[in-house]
């Protein structure tokens, strides 16, 4: 029998497109193909397809998959998770067979793998030609392009509204990521992120001592994919604010933020992959927040419950909370937001997304807020 | 000659302008109907301005808008500044009424809440992907029961025995009322009922998880609407202020942010008598097709927007 020649794929989220290919292509040996960069079309596609009442992140997925299966992926990767979204897999399966797809789905919660190795060994399904060590080997670059991404992220996050030269932030960001995605290992990895830093300090920047500083808080897929949330992050930070959001995969997934060696060690050996996409340090975030929750509502919302309480500790001038419609456990969240609104006198926003393409509403909400927090700075500082 | 700054709120139900002088007084102000032509009420509502001041005494020296239309006519009148209906509301509101802390608002397809806190919003909230309980859903319902939505308010105070209407959802709320008019439940009963629901709707979904503290102002189109004022009365326990201006606060609020930017644009009555057209261009560069609106005056492109990226950017004097 000859052997098929799979292309592997993963939806879109944000730019981590570029690791999840770096890997396929050099840990694994095999072609990735990136979904086209979402657009109208996706999320119509998605929706169409879709159950309606299905949160808007099981919608763009479907509309990626559609569109990936469409250039020609034949191995869809699916994630777990502790909402709905642990079931989503099958129903993606589902629905494209139904719809005459010819593919496999290489669906992880399905798999049941405990740890990273066990997840290494269930790719041999689809490398069978990979080893161990290949694998393991692309993973320190891999590791390190998903840290890099989310570190430039940030810092064009909180600096590109104080831009004197507008579109200087946009310019070294895109080049970036263009050339992230020609990196050949470490190395590259490395020195384009110094590079890159570089090249963010050196541009000029009119930056008050004390800028307005938005945290963004809020539902894992929305979050992470500025396309789904409507580039809310980018929106808020060229009124002239700083915009900090912790949730993104360094945080979420590689970096365990407890403190001692020991506790980290013990952090990676007990990795549990079926906590996937919530925060895998959710243990360490539910007791940090134990003021307001006891248990874990699922998916990211302790992570919210925990940085919302972080940014207004801090003194931050606002929340930004953001969930697809109908999201249960960032719905639970929400009244925990609103103590700590009150708690701590902090203004939230609260967006819900559906399939909507508008941004008008949006963007009166938005614009309404930040001129709510610089007016009120301005008064409490005079 | 004295300076004067116009401000105008273009809703997707109304239309308010309004000419105030460097001392905030208001000269002169108009309310007409929006009717799905947000150019076309805003030059009816500058000329009915021009026709209202002297203009021999006054000059407006800059313009700001506000509401659903604000960036379209905020290009037709050459606005120094285009804010969204929150901030104009608040500004408004804290500068007619500087001890206010709590703000309702329920305008034609939206409602908020504005928190003050010393004469600065502190927190709000707006309806997101509903429009129920908003003054839309009052002037379908009048229509039915075939009675003048601006009578509403004078008949829901007539009624002994308001009837419970359910009111999360404005599609259960108009199957409930049916369902109560056929049982045979008095009109007053049900138009009062009607009024509870959107004074409970706009409680539970905009108000939820914010302190409603006294002095409270209501103000929007469904202001006007004594039976909601009662309803709002009744279930917050204070007194509810609702100001003579109230459905003139959001282009109130442009005209002092006009006031206040500082930007002196020159600005003409004759706008009203100038022709505007606007077109739509579908981008043609990638699969969003994004949107794009142009603006012409007179044959000539002053302004367009919708563009997500500078691929489909349109500049004047380019094609």
């Amino acid at each position: 029998m000859p052997e098929k020649k799979y292309k592997l794929c993963y939806p879109q989220l944000g730019n981590y497109d570029i690791p999840i290919q770096y890997f396929v292509n050099n840990g694994l040996h095999l072609e990735y193909l990136a979904p086209p960069a979402m657009t109208k079309r996706t999320i119509e596609l998605g929706a169409k397809y879709s159950p309606d009442f299905v949160c808007a992140p099981f919608k763009c997925m479907m509309g990626c998959y559609i569109e990936a299966l469409e250039q020609g992926a034949n191995v869809l990767i699916q994630t777990g998770g502790t909402c709905r979204l642990g079931y989503y897999g099958e129903l993606h399966e589902q629905i494209l067979k139904d719809m005459g797809y010819d593919f496999d789905m290489f669906n992880l919660t399905l798999f049941r793998y405990k740890n990273l190795i066990g997840m290494l060994k269930g790719m041999k399904q689809f490398a069978p030609n990979a080893t161990l060590l290949q694998m393991a080997k692309a993973l320190p670059a891999t590791a390190r392009m998903i840290t890099v991404i989310d570190k430039v992220e940030d810092n064009y996050r909180q600096n590109m509204g104080f831009e004197i030269e507008k579109g200087a932030y946009d310019k070294v960001y895109n080049r970036f990521l263009t050339q992230l995605r020609k990196a050949k290992g470490l190395r590259d990895v490395n020195r384009i992120y110094k590079q890159t830093i570089a090249d963010f300090d050196a541009i000029p920047k009119n930056k008050p001592e004390h800028p307005l500083r938005v945290g963004v808080v809020g539902e894992y897929f929305t979050i992470m994919d500025p396309y789904s949330n409507h580039e809310i992050e980018k929106k808020i930070a060229q009124m002239g604010a700083e915009v900090h959001r912790w949730m993104n995969l360094s945080n979420s997934v590689l970096l365990c933020p407890d403190e001692g060696t020991l506790k980290k060690l013990k952090g990676y050996l007990t990795y549990d992959l079926y906590k996937f996409p919530s925060s895998l340090w959710v243990n360490i975030q539910k007791k940090l927040s134990s003021k307001y929750t006891k248990f874990d509502m699922g998916s990211s919302s302790i992570s919210t419950i925990a940085l919302a309480e972080h940014y207004a500790e801090k003194g931050f001038d606002g929340l930004v909370h953001v969930k697809s419609f109908g999201c249960t456990p960032e719905m639970d969240a929400v009244p925990v937001l609103h103590n700590i609104s009150s708690d701590y006198k902090i203004p939230v926003l609260y967006l819900n997304y559906d399939t909507q393409t508008s941004d008008t509403g949006i963007e009166t909400r938005l614009e309404a807020f930040y001129d709510m927090i610089a007016m009120r700075k301005e008064v409490t500082e005079s | 000659m004295k300076k004067a700054y116009l401000g105008i709120d273009i809703g997707s139900i109304s239309t308010k302008g309004v000419i105030i002088d460097e001392e905030k007084n208001i000269l002169a102000g108009i309310y007409l109907w929006t009717e799905g032509n947000p150019m076309g009420a805003a030059k009816k509502v500058i000329a009915a301005l021009g026709e209202k001041i002297d203009q021999n005494e006054y000059k407006v020296v800059a313009a700001g808008t506000t509401g659903s239309a604000r960036k379209l006519v905020g290009a037709m009148c050459n606005a120094s500044i285009v804010k969204n209906e929150i901030t104009a509301h608040a500004v408004g509101t804290t500068t007619l009424h500087p001890d206010v802390r709590t703000i309702l608002e329920i305008g034609g397809q939206d409602s908020k809440i504005i928190c003050v806190e010393n004469g600065v919003a502190v927190d709000y909230a707006m309806n997101t992907l509903c429009a129920a309980g908003t003054g839309s859903f009052l002037s379908s319902q009048a229509r039915r029961l075939g009675v003048e939505v601006e009578d509403f308010g004078k008949i829901a105070l007539g009624s002994k025995n308001p009837t419970p209407i359910a009111a999360r959802c404005t599609v259960f709320a108009e199957s409930d009322l049916v369902h109560k008019i056929q049982m045979g439940h008095k009109k007053e009963d049900i138009i009062a009922g009607l009024c509870n629901a959107v004074a409970n709707n706009y409680l539970n979904n905009i108000g939820k998880g914010k302190k409603i503290l006294p002095p409270i102002v209501f103000q929007g189109g469904v202001s006007k609407n004594e039976g909601v004022v009662k309803a709002f009365a009744d279930s917050l326990g204070e007194e509810i202020i609702v100001d003579e201006n109230g459905h003139l606060m959001g282009c109130y609020g442009a005209a002092i942010l006009a006031l206040g930017c500082g930007i002196e644009k020159p600005f003409s009555f004759d706008v009203a008598d100038m022709e505007f057209v606007t077109r739509e261009v579908v981008c043609p560069n990638c699969a969003n097709h994004c949107e794009i609106i142009c603006v012409y005056r007179d044959g000539e492109l002053i302004d367009s927007w919708g563009n997500r990226c500078e691929r489909g950017e349109i500049k004047q004097g380019q094609e």
